[in-house]
């Protein structure tokens, strides 16, 4: 886990990002329109006017350990089974 | 002797073009394009995650997504001209969906935000600073 995804909400949105990669192709519009709300709740929260797309921008460093953390997971759970 | 209607005259151009039936032929499209997003996924995690990417890793990288990312929008215009079967679940919004998702991606690898705007938008959105990488 990076230090970043340890406040809820960024947590929350790397999340949302990372189910719209492995869900089934046809739950795919439904993860993205959860994963706009929480980049909304973001951005509104604070009255930003940064775009939700700027916002997943900033968040790609995170976003990618965030990632990196959820495949190392998933590696040694398929290592364990085999 | 019955007159050749139009349709008539159209119909070896439309067949070669469009298919016998053009939704459906678009929809096994779709289905190959998501599969060829899988398979790239699949790649991406053991070249890009499971390891450090090389330059040469990140050159092919950019190459797929934007590949990907075009066909799509291709996908999306054929879609929008001819539609998808009413019986199938995945929909456009998936497609539209995923190009999102692709799109994201290809910015975070290949047109990376300056840091300093990175760490401004952070401070102001989350007030956290970004620790060194």
């Amino acid at each position: 886990m990076s230090s970043m995804s340890r406040n809820p909400l960024i947590e929350a949105i790397h999340e949302a990002r990372y189910n719209i990669e492995t869900c089934a192709a046809h739950e795919r519009a439904l993860s993205q329109r959860h994963l706009d709300g929480l980049l909304r709740q973001a951005l509104e929260r604070v009255g930003s006017k940064v775009t939700p797309e700027q916002l997943l921008d900033a968040l790609f460093d995170d976003y990618r350990e965030f990632k990196r953390g959820k495949k190392r997971e998933a590696w040694a759970r398929l290592g364990r089974t085999k | 002797m019955p007159a050749v209607t139009t349709k008539q005259n159209w119909e070896p151009a439309v067949q070669l073009i469009l298919g016998h039936d053009p939704q459906l032929a678009l929809y096994g499209e779709l289905v190959l394009w998501f599969h060829k997003v899988d398979l790239f996924r699949h790649e991406e995690d053991v070249r890009m995650f499971q390891q450090s990417p090389t330059s040469e890793d990140l050159n092919v990288h950019k190459e797929l997504i934007l590949r990907l990312i075009a066909d799509g929008e291709h996908l999306l215009k054929l879609i929008e001209q001819h539609s998808l079967p009413a019986t199938e679940r995945v929909t456009t919004a998936d497609l539209t969906a995923t190009l999102q998702n692709l799109s994201a991606d290809y910015r975070g690898w290949h047109e990376r935000m300056p840091a300093d705007k990175q760490a401004q938008i952070l401070a102001d959105v989350f007030d956290v600073t970004k620790s060194s990488d």
